[in-house]
């Protein structure tokens, strides 16, 4: 490769490079007193400006996982120490806490399970989907192709109110007498069908049915939108090959989620119709309550292949934004390309094609026919290979980097170890044959909590970190997010790592108690261990939340556009970024985002134009 | 009080360390922001560095303390003859993916470090490497091109079902909330129909008693099985998704309403074995805590049923023990089952063939008396009621009486203007005073029921008449048993006795 010598000065500043080469759409002339902005309620509430909306998603996803963290570690507590009272719990819980003549709170099991299941929906849906998707795709897909806003701004709004409705309802069936849907969060009926099985099964499933649903509406409304925007409103230059991989990740996450959740809505339609109209799509043969129902025919794995046919597909709509925001910061921070841009993108096509093939793979002990394992095996372990491809091209990424610490970039590192460590045990469970064993144990738990919980959080936090700057303008704290890096990545494994040898030891997830059983009662010591480490973990992250707000008024300021020295557009934008997000021309795109420590230089943005002299090889 | 304390201290915790952070962003302006970046830098990359060494080392050292307790490794390998290829499945995936969980983590933090930002270090402009890729593309996939060609050879071996010239022996297990109920087949080797709308308080699977193939079920709660013989279990469930759990063989399948699914193995270890192996390891040498005799641990570990799908509040509660035993053994234990079917249902109102006759039985009672009430002359009025039975030696009526003694009523309830004298009868065996007074308290044990269910006494007698009036000889024991008897006398008017009882009275 040789180093060309660049004669005239390689930057210019931002503003002079958009005002000789952006385009104008004279969106100044049109846009005075910005009226989507006017007075506090359309600014900060019915706010149609991508931005606002952005920062609704993730707060409102930030006491989404409080909400949803906090459960579990009630439920990790009766877990871990079956022994201690946890009536001190009884002014919040009320009588989910069992007080007995001794005076010794135990949870109640009904509520147990309605924890276990709110903390499984709240976190897969409102948190890692609503918050991760909602709050990187609205803030980014406009920001770095170049555009004002999304197609639709007022979709746009409307994705975040059917959030919100949703997460309003589903807040709500906590306070039903009969308690919150308590079947898992699958939902698998019978047992989610018939009030007679269990209490959650009640009102507490149909408002858990009617929430899922507006929260579906919510992401068709917001994912149509990102792909529209995607698709159409690149600025000029911005080939569909120059797109950062933040923007391919979020674009194919939102195709992922527009094919696959109207499946799951289908599935909650058909199943409202068999607990409300008396229809047999999922029952068949059932005796329950002292009779027998008048339910023949239907099946119950019926509703496993469509819930699963959205259920897989999602773990990609979590992971898929963790993986475009960790290529972007580790890019930046390592100051080198992302390795192997190309692969990256197909690697995206490839899982996402795969992930829509491969939902049985939840089902091989359901009791569907043996014989499909055999596809559905071949096409899940084929996922292996795009996934080891990124993981090296990540790792290939930081090698010979000039790499910067700062949490964004910790959180990215920590997130390939995360994605390495679950990922593996994922090639376990593909396994039909070892699912005989796996399934539904704790195996299950911490694989999937490694993979796409843990490591789609910290690709979060990765993000947060590094966007902050755009949303608030202003700083995180950096030493308070070096703190919680490493008691997240610390913490995060001390809790999930020994549940894989809960799981290879055959104890089944989903037990209140592990009593009535000499093989799964051996782990009092570790129960205990994963209950202390899930409170320090969680501890960790109100850090995060003091760190988040404090710095939103009180944090570093921004006092140049670009601090990281960064490639991509959303850098080019004033600190104080409005409506409409570049005050005049466009910016157009001369180059892809990845030009770091070319020819010697620290960084070539997007904007400036290919420079005599400068090598070709991208 | 206490969590008041408890929140203060964290508050304060919070502030100490919101306060730190300040007080590092001060120290930037103090002793220079590069300085204090570098000291940064290092010992962050030093912190990486550490953690993967702590990490890895911690990761393969709790793994090995945990060995003895995970399926697949010391005593804990398969009891069952399919369970090793799934644990030497495992052990192949266990090496190929803690390989690359080292050798990509090694990496990912060691480059991490290596590469950290030091003054007057330059990144590489390195974009992609067509061979390296291509490199790594390949491994994985032929990596797992042996994972799945393995792993799918051993699962279509482990899910065939039994074939037409396998011996084996079928049983059957239910699942509701929350228990699990197994059934055997009994001596005819079959499990016998069941339909979910027969359930009820004394058939709790549904079984259908019509079909003689349950006539030998038998019911029992916990698994016993013969090591060394193929097994098909039968997988059902009666409310909701259960699932058949035997993690020590390697067997799990969900049970699914309406859709009865399998598992087919051959359990290898008998539960004494599989105790002795146990007792060569110190995990299971100390006293069992809750055993009331001291035992040790290895003595008192039973082979498990669980279920493994979430199916309500009980879910964890659905414990059954499995016993495998030597041949002999098994077979000594399934002589001594009894068949459900005859122990608690046979001539119950639970019987559907009993309830069938005794529909029969009444229209031949309300025949053959509306025949002789409406025929002239009274001497052959007597019907001898066959299904009235006492208890041995006794005048305590059988459960069982009461249907035709139910038909009686119904026929003098419909026939107003009709009386009857009960006549009782016994065999020759015993003393003769005692079989006469037994024979009068018969008959008016009878009498007295149908006068409890309304019947005029008006319209009631009864005598006794001890061994005096045979109808066959007594000298067999199916003669003895006709001649034990009850017999119902009716003519129209008030009860009157058939003319022999002049000429025995004389």
């Amino acid at each position: 490769m040789a180093t060309a010598v660049l004669t005239t000065a390689p930057l210019r500043r931002d503003d002079a490079l958009i005002e000789e080469f952006g385009y104008d759409d004279h969106f100044h002339e049109h846009h005075h007193g910005d009226k989507y902005q006017s007075n506090f309620v359309s600014h900060y509430i019915f706010s149609q400006d991508h931005k606002m909306i952005s920062k609704q998603f993730l707060i409102t996803g930030m006491i989404w996982a409080i909400i949803g963290g906090a459960m579990s570690l009630v439920f990790r507590m009766q877990l871990g120490f079956p022994e201690e009272s946890l009536a001190w719990l009884q002014p919040v819980l009320g009588k989910w806490i069992s007080v007995n003549d001794a005076g010794v709170g135990t949870l109640v099991q009904d509520f147990y399970y309605a924890l276990v299941t709110m903390h499984g929906t709240i976190l897969v849906f409102f948190v890692l989907t609503a918050g991760l998707s909602g709050t990187f795709s609205n803030l980014l897909i406009p920001l770095m192709i170049g555009a004002r806003d999304m197609a639709s701004p007022l979709l746009n709004m409307m994705s975040y109110w059917f959030f919100f409705t949703s997460g309003t309802i589903m807040f709500a069936s906590l306070f039903l007498s009969t308690g919150p849907f308590a079947g898992g969060w699958v939902a698998y009926p019978p047992l989610s069908a018939l009030p007679q099985a269990m209490d959650g099964s009640g009102a507490g499933m149909t408002l858990w049915t009617i929430s899922l649903v507006l929260f579906v509406v919510s992401v068709l409304l917001g994912g149509i939108n990102y792909i529209t925007t995607v698709l159409n409103l690149r600025t000029k230059g911005m080939s569909m090959w120059r797109l950062p991989l933040t923007i391919w990740a979020l674009f194919i996450t939102a195709v992922l989620g527009l094919l696959s959740f109207p499946v799951l809505t289908s599935a909650f339609f058909l199943l409202m119709l068999d607990r409300s109209l008396g229809t047999s799509f999922y029952l068949s043969d059932i005796y329950i309550g002292g009779a027998a129902l008048d339910h023949v025919g239907g099946s119950p794995i019926l509703y496993q292949h469509l819930f699963w046919f959205l259920g897989h597909p999602e773990v990609y709509i979590i992971i898929l934004p963790a993986f475009g925001i960790v290529s972007e910061v580790l890019s930046v921070n390592s100051r080198k390309p992302i390795f192997g841009y190309q692969a990256m993108v197909f690697s995206i096509l490839a899982i996402a094609f795969l992930a829509f093939i491969v939902w049985a793979h939840h089902m091989f002990m359901s009791g569907v026919n043996p014989f499909i394992a055999n596809f559905f095996v071949i096409f899940t372990l084929i996922i292996a290979v795009p996934s080891a491809v990124k993981v090296f091209n990540w790792i290939a990424t930081l090698y010979g980097g000039n790499i910067r610490f700062n949490p964004a970039s910790l959180f990215a590192i920590g997130f390939v170890s995360m994605f390495i460590s679950g990922g593996l045990t994922g090639i376990w469970l593909g396994n039909s044959a070892l699912d005989i064993q796996l399934h539904d144990t704790y195996f299950v738990v911490a694989h999937f909590h490694i993979v796409m919980g843990v490591a789609a959080f910290f690709g979060m936090y990765s993000g947060v970190y590094h966007w902050f700057p755009k949303l608030y303008g202003r700083f995180m704290n950096e030493t308070l997010g070096k703190l919680h890096f490493w008691g997240t990545m610390i913490g995060a494994y001390c809790v999930f790592w020994p549940m894989h040898y809960l799981g290879m030891a055959g104890v089944p997830r989903r037990y209140y108690s592990f009593d009535a059983f000499q093989t799964f009662g051996h782990f009092d010591g570790m129960n205990k261990f994963i209950t202390v480490a899930a409170i320090i973990t969680f501890g960790f992250q109100l850090l995060f939340v003091i760190n988040f707000f404090w710095s939103i008024w009180r944090g570093r300021r921004l006092t140049v556009r670009n601090p990281y020295g960064a490639n991509t557009l959303e850098w080019t934008t004033p600190i104080d970024t409005g409506h409409g997000n570049w005050p005049g021309k466009l910016p157009t795109v001369q180059r892809w985002a990845y030009d770091y420590s070319k020819d010697g230089i620290d960084f070539i943005p997007q904007i400036q134009p290919i420079m005599e002299g400068e090598t070709h090889d991208h | 009080m206490t969590t008041l304390i408890v929140f203060l201290c964290i508050a304060l915790l919070l502030l100490i360390i919101v306060q730190i952070s300040r007080v590092r962003d001060l120290a930037k302006q103090l002793r220079g922001k590069e300085e204090v970046e570098a000291t940064a830098v290092a010992s962050t990359g030093r912190g990486l560095l550490f953690f993967m060494g702590v990490f890895l080392v911690a990761t393969t050292a709790s793994a090995y303390y945990y060995k003895n307790y995970i399926l697949g490794f010391g005593p804990q390998g398969s009891a069952s003859e399919h369970g090793s290829s799934i644990d030497s499945m495992m052990k192949w995936t266990l090496a190929i993916t803690y390989i690359a969980f080292l050798a990509t983590n090694f990496a990912l933090f060691f480059y991490a470090y290596k590469y950290r930002t030091r003054k007057g270090h330059q990144a590489k402009y390195i974009s992609h490497n067509n061979t390296v890729e291509l490199v790594w593309t390949g491994i994985p996939a032929i990596v797992m091109t042996f994972l799945v060609v393995g792993g799918l050879d051993a699962w279509n071996d482990i899910m065939s079902d039994v074939g037409a010239e396998d011996t084996y022996m079928e049983i059957e297990a239910t699942g509701f909330q929350f228990a699990w109920q197994m059934r055997y087949p009994g001596p005819d080797g079959l499990l016998g129909r069941k339909d979910f709308r027969l359930i009820n308080g004394s058939n709790l699977l549904g079984l259908d008693w019509t079909d003689p193939k349950t006539h030998d079920d038998i019911l029992v709660n916990d698994v016993t099985l013969p090591v060394d013989q193929k097994v098909r279990v039968r997988i059902t469930a009666r409310d909701v998704l259960h699932d058949f759990y035997l993690p020590q063989f390697r067997v799990k399948m969900d049970a699914v309403p309406g859709l009865p699914t399998y598992f087919v193995f051959t359990p290898t270890k008998t539960t004494k074995e599989w105790r002795k192996g146990l007792s060569e390891y110190a995990e299971y040498q100390s006293v069992d805590p809750e055993d009331q005799e001291g035992r040790m641990l290895w003595e008192t570990r039973n082979f498990e049923l669980a279920c493994a799908e979430l199916c309500g509040i009980g879910h964890w509660s659905m414990a059954r023990k499995v016993d495998i035993m030597e041949q002999e053994d098994f077979d000594a234990w399934y002589g001594q089952q009894k068949s459900f079917y005859l122990e608690n249902i046979k001539g119950t109102e639970d019987d559907p063939l009993f309830m069938a006759e005794v529909k029969e039985r009444r229209a031949e009672f309300n025949q053959l008396a509306s025949s002789v009430i409406s025929t002239p002359g009274d001497d052959d009025n007597i019907i001898n009621l066959d299904y009235v039975t006492f208890e041995t030696g006794s005048d305590k009526l059988t459960a069982e009486s009461k249907y035709q003694l139910d038909d009686a009523i119904k026929f003098l309830e419909t026939n107003e203007d009709v009386s009857a004298m009960l006549m009782g009868h016994t065999d020759d065996t015993g003393d003769a005073d005692e079989n006469l007074q037994l024979s009068r308290a018969r008959a008016l044990a009878v009498q007295n029921y149908l006068s409890a269910a309304g019947i005029e006494n008006g319209r009631l007698d009864s005598r006794g008449f001890g061994s005096a009036r045979p109808i066959m000889a007594n000298a067999t024991e199916e003669g003895r048993q006709r001649n034990r008897r009850t017999e119902f006398f009716i003519v129209k008017g008030t009860p009157a006795e058939p003319r022999f009882i002049g000429e025995i009275s004389k």
